[in-house]
């Protein structure tokens, strides 16, 4: 139980320090960058607009543009803006959207939203996305992808970190902006049954 | 039979290679089923019919893979073949009543022990819409780490993970990333959310691990099929019981009598629980009353025949 609790402590503390990454001072509204340069295969586009882990991701953004993503903190659900003029009316639909399991009888009791300053919005991320999944890929050492709706950020997994300086490289001929991607090395994912 | 316990499925047992462990039982268009991990089978995501056995029933075959549908080529450049979950169904050959819906195993924490007779986890809720926030937490059972909880890192994350080194190579576009403790053996186990005391919700199923650098395991990620991708891979399913949902309950909020004559009109609403899906109304009725049209039709039937 105590090295239970240990590694509890220890996640939130990296909770902590991934939320500090949301700096609210440093933030502001990016709804007018530029739109990708890179083509986007349709076919791509459609898995992506359609993963289904991300559909209440989706239906927040159709339904105030400004939304940036949403994650847990301590005692509140945190909901990422581009505008914080937006802030009540996004308040306003997360509450009648949030996320919950479908579940048997009453749902329990949920977190207060809190609104935050957020640079991009999920719209912004996730066409980005289709745009550097399409340069980087097919390069050595890719691993996966993350559209990281905690960091506000593209998150790109890599096995060891040899390939990062081909990916950024591939990635300078977009308009993404540099600081809208991070790099994680993650090692090489390997499935393991005994 | 209950979710978290150990299976084997892939091979003819030899007690040595295939151990994971079942995710949870549900039912799909009536069919008896638990979802485990694809890769647990022989063939990573395809559907090979696999026999699964079950160390607890004297090595007795239980099931048999039965959905696994084909890695498709991935969407975007030079990346081989992707599925949206790492997950299989396989349909019990057993009785339905050795069959424990809506029921997890609940080990003590941290142990591999898993004592059914002890203590259970009950299904309530699955999280099909979308995963918990990110940095909600999680809890999985598998047969090697026991009960593990952790924060989520990441959601639906697209992995290219290879089956054992040098195996086949698919990218899961749809993982969640979580803090825990995992190995082999702990691949299909059940991943939830507590939503009260023993009562959880389920967000999927174990994948795996991912560890770095350079043969040393420094930092070590665990990653779970999330289970919308889950749903979208196996169809649709019902993991707790009554299969169905609550029972269909309707009624008719409004007035019951109407004043003759009155012309502020009337307001009904329809009360709807329960049942599946979303509702579709349809309105039937029939007027009636000594000054309603039911009395004027009437009057009309009974019109005198002409002499």
């Amino acid at each position: 139980m105590t090295r239970y609790l240990a590694r509890l402590g220890l996640a939130c503390t990296l909770v902590t320090a991934v939320g500090a990454c949301v700096d609210e001072r440093a933030l502001s509204s990016a709804t007018d960058l530029p739109a990708q340069t890179a083509f986007v295969e349709p076919r791509l586009q459609q898995v992506l607009d359609n993963l289904p882990g991300e559909r209440l991701l989706r239906e927040l953004s159709d339904a105030d543009p400004s939304f940036g993503g949403y994650f847990a903190d301590a005692d509140s659900l945190v909901v990422l803006t581009t505008d914080l003029g937006r802030a009540e009316s996004l308040r306003a639909v997360t509450e009648a959207k949030r996320p919950r399991p479908d579940r048997r009888g009453l749902s329990a009791s949920s977190r207060p939203i809190a609104i935050r300053q957020g640079r991009y919005t999920f719209r912004q991320l996730a066409r980005w996305r289709g745009v550097a999944l399409t340069l980087v890929a097919g390069l050595p050492d890719f691993a996966g992808f993350d559209l990281d709706e905690g960091r506000n950020r593209l998150v790109v997994f890599l096995t060891d970190g040899s390939g990062e300086d081909a990916m950024r490289s591939a990635l300078s001929d977009s308009s993404i902006p540099d600081d809208a991607i991070t790099y994680e090395i993650i090692g090489e994912p390997i499935l393991e049954t005994t | 039979m209950q979710g978290g316990f150990d299976v084997y499925a892939g091979y003819e047992h030899n007690g040595q290679k295939g151990a994971c462990t079942i995710g949870f039982n549900a039912q799909i268009e009536g069919n008896n089923v638990f979802v485990t991990a694809s890769h647990c089978s022989h063939a990573f995501t395809s559907l090979d019919s696999d026999t699964a056995f079950h160390s607890g029933v004297a090595w007795a075959p239980i099931a048999r893979e039965w959905r696994d549908p084909p890695a498709f080529n991935c969407p975007f450049p030079w990346s081989g073949l992707c599925r949206l979950s790492d997950a299989a169904a396989f349909r019990y050959d057993i009785s339905a009543d050795s069959i424990d819906f809506g029921i997890i195993a609940q080990p003590y924490l941290e142990t591999i022990q898993i004592n059914p007779a002890d203590s259970i986890f009950e299904v309530v809720g699955k999280w099909s819409a979308n995963p918990p926030p990110q940095y909600s937490t999680l809890y999985h059972i598998g047969i090697d780490q026991g009960f593990q909880g952790g924060f989520l890192m990441s959601t639906c994350s697209a992995v290219k993970f290879k089956y054992e080194q040098g195996g086949p190579e698919r990218t899961i576009l749809c993982v969640n990333k979580y803090a825990t403790d995992s190995d082999t053996g702990d691949s299909g186990g059940p991943v939830f959310t507590i939503e009260s005391d023993d009562e959880v919700a389920l967000t999927g199923i174990h994948t795996g691990r991912t560890q770095c650098c350079f043969g040393v395991p420094i930092l070590v990620d665990h990653w779970c099929t999330d289970f919308a991708a889950i749903e979208a891979d196996l169809g649709s399913m019902w993991v707790w019981e009554p299969f169905g949902g609550d029972p269909l309950t309707a009624e008719i909020d409004g007035p019951s009598d109407v004043p003759p004559y009155y012309t502020e009109g009337c307001e009904w609403w329809a009360n709807v629980s329960g049942g599946t899906g979303s509702y579709t109304y349809e309105w039937m009725g029939w007027p009636g009353g000594r000054h309603g049209l039911l009395l004027r039709l009437r009057r009309r039937d009974r019109r005198p025949a002409l002499a």
